[in-house]
């Protein structure tokens, strides 16, 4: 299957700073992408030079298949929610909307269809008239993200989506984004990492310009591959190891954290807390939580230290 | 499916011209326009009166209250029309001009002059605003450059003809309650064919505007460049006027310049107009080119 977008040996340099160092990255398509990284990583760049905003200096890019973004070739298939822009202040959201509808391709009537359809997804359907700067800092995010999905790219670019947003808001956006699975690619460049967790099935760590890692996210946050155990007191470290001798144990004091990494033969789940959970109790520790799997934060954080 | 190029330039040339009205900028052009003519009219009719008076006085003769008759009737003599000849180097040229009214010739030179000082005002902005604040981001990826760039040439180019009607009806309406010697049909008409041959004057500053608004995001920084560059080419044309003639490769800097072409838009007939017009409209396309291809090696 043709990846949505392929980058290979990337590098773009900003006068003194080189945001992308030779970055290559594959984003299959139907995913939903999670690019995590610090600032300056080159997360924003990427996304420009994918969507035909940035030229890069060198390196190959390939989007759809067909060769290095181009307005004949990608437009209305490529979208993005670009980073610090602001459409024009006086302008009505729906004309804005359907002007961008209308460059797509799309004719009069299915373009006010798609404008409708866009800003019901984004709860914005009371404001279709409202001008932009009658609209807040969160109801101005929503619409950038409308604009994104207008006329159903196959290529959704999100920069930072979530930012500004209130809890109902994000939790609305992030349904929206898990109802797009499978029809459309969606890459979200996040630094609210539990919420790319929770939607995102691909992940890749970007620093200094550079590929860390990429995987999917079950493979990164040790999807059914670690067991957290949150206790209270100090385990009986010797004797759990020998109840589970084919898996590691350890403990994190600081965090109060038994992790039991399932290193050998898969096991069913209930045989491992039927073992573990008995040992614990006896040993005077008390259950708290109870993990399956690490988290983005904490693997993102450990791929940082390890670099 | 994507629109073709020419469509793309139109969705994005109506959509701009709206834009326009909706945000005043259009109705700020328009009164800039109406203003402009209206003042401008009244102090040439004010100045023909005091002229016309002093005049009189001199020759001794009874003071009127009619402005005009005596400018008209100078006008159409024998010295002026040689004055006229020898400025315009052809008889039938002349016959032309000094049959159109006063103040008729006075719009003309009035709005070949300020219509592109207000097209740098108004139109330099364009791109580079919309840079500065990223919405042009919004835009370019759903279209190409430079069927963005055309849309907004072609709509600052559209948002003229009304502007330059509206400041001929102004001039119109002065001439019309002030002047006692004032046929309205035929300086009507007159106003309406100058309007139009402003409107094409003007193609090459519109060039000159959206070029240099692609230069820079900084909206002050393109105005003051716009300005410049009127500058710059009022300068070039009359220096490479003087030095005209003398060789073949000094001819070149002066039909680089609209002013070259200015008084060609004169004539009644076709033949001299149409390839005045053309180019014109080439030069706007000559202008914009150098900032169209530096902002489409540049980063949106």
């Amino acid at each position: 299957m043709t990846p949505a977008f392929r980058v290979d040996g990337l590098v773009k340099q900003y006068r003194r700073t080189r945001a992308l160092d030779g970055l290559s990255l594959t984003v299959p398509q139907g995913s939903i992408f999670a690019l995590v990284g610090s600032n300056g990583a080159g997360k924003t760049t990427l996304m420009s030079i994918v969507s035909g905003l940035a030229k890069p200096d060198r390196g190959a890019c390939d989007v759809l298949g067909h060769g290095p973004y181009s307005a004949a070739r990608h437009a209305g298939l490529v979208a993005i929610l670009p980073q610090d822009s602001v459409p024009p202040r006086h302008a009505r959201i729906d004309h804005l909307l359907h002007y961008y509808a209308r460059l797509q391709g799309l004719h009069r009537a299915p373009a006010r269809a798609a404008v409708r359809e866009v800003l019901g997804w984004v709860n914005l359907a009371d404001k279709t008239t409202a001008r932009v700067s009658e609209l807040s800092h969160g109801m101005l995010r929503r619409f950038t993200i409308a604009q994104a999905f207008l006329g159903n790219p196959e290529i959704v670019l999100l920069d930072e989506p979530m930012s500004g947003l209130d809890p109902v808001e994000a939790a609305n956006i992030r349904n929206l984004i898990r109802s797009r699975r499978g029809r459309q690619t969606i890459v979200i460049s996040s630094h609210i990492l539990h919420e790319l967790e929770s939607v995102c099935d691909q992940v890749a760590f970007i620093e200094a310009g550079r590929l860390m890692r990429q995987n999917s996210m079950k493979h990164v946050t040790r999807h059914g591959r670690q067991i957290n155990m949150n206790i209270t007191g100090t385990p009986p470290l010797a004797r759990l190891q020998e109840l589970v001798p084919e898996h590691a144990v350890e403990f994190d004091a600081a965090a109060q954290m038994l992790r039991i990494h399932l290193t050998g033969q898969p096991t069913a789940l209930g045989s491992i807390n039927g073992l573990i959970i008995p040992a614990l109790l006896d040993a005077g520790c008390q259950i708290i939580e109870i993990v399956l799997g690490s988290n983005l934060e904490h693997e993102y954080l450990n791929q940082r230290q390890a670099r | 499916m994507q629109p073709s190029p020419v469509k793309s330039i139109w969705i994005h040339a109506v959509h701009e011209v709206r834009d326009a009205f909706r945000s005043r900028r259009a109705v700020f052009l328009l009164l800039i326009y109406l203003a402009g003519s209206v003042a401008a009219s009244s102090f040439f009719i004010n100045g023909m009166k005091k002229v016309e008076d002093r005049l009189l006085e001199t020759l001794k003769l009874a003071e009127s209250d009619s402005v005009g008759t005596v400018t008209q009737t100078l006008w159409e003599t024998g010295f002026i029309r040689h004055m006229l000849n020898d400025t315009v180097k052809n008889e039938a040229l002349t016959d032309h001009i000094v049959s159109q009214s006063p103040i008729s010739i006075f719009y003309w030179w009035l709005s070949c002059t300020f219509a592109p000082l207000v097209m740098m005002l108004v139109s330099t902005a364009r791109i580079a605003e919309e840079r500065a604040i990223g919405s042009a981001r919004f835009v370019l990826y759903r279209t190409s450059l430079s069927s963005w760039v055309a849309g907004k040439f072609v709509a600052q180019a559209a948002l003229l003809l009304p502007s330059l009607l509206l400041s001929a009806l102004g001039a119109w309406l002065v001439g019309y309650f002030r002047l006692s010697f004032f046929n309205p049909a035929a300086t009507a008409m007159q106003l309406l064919i100058i309007s139009l041959k402003v409107v094409v004057y003007t193609f090459s500053y519109v060039g000159l505007a959206i070029g240099v608004s692609q230069l820079t995001r900084s909206a002050n920084l393109a105005t003051v460049l716009g300005f410049t560059g009127v500058i710059a080419l009022s300068i070039t044309a009359a220096v490479s006027n003087h030095f005209r003639g003398t060789g073949a490769l000094l001819n070149i800097p002066y039909w680089l310049t609209p002013q070259a072409y200015r008084l060609d838009l004169l004539w009644p007939e076709p033949a001299h107009v149409l390839p005045a017009a053309i180019m014109l409209v080439l030069l706007g396309v000559l202008y914009l080119l150098p900032g169209y291809y530096i902002l489409n090696r540049r980063d949106l």
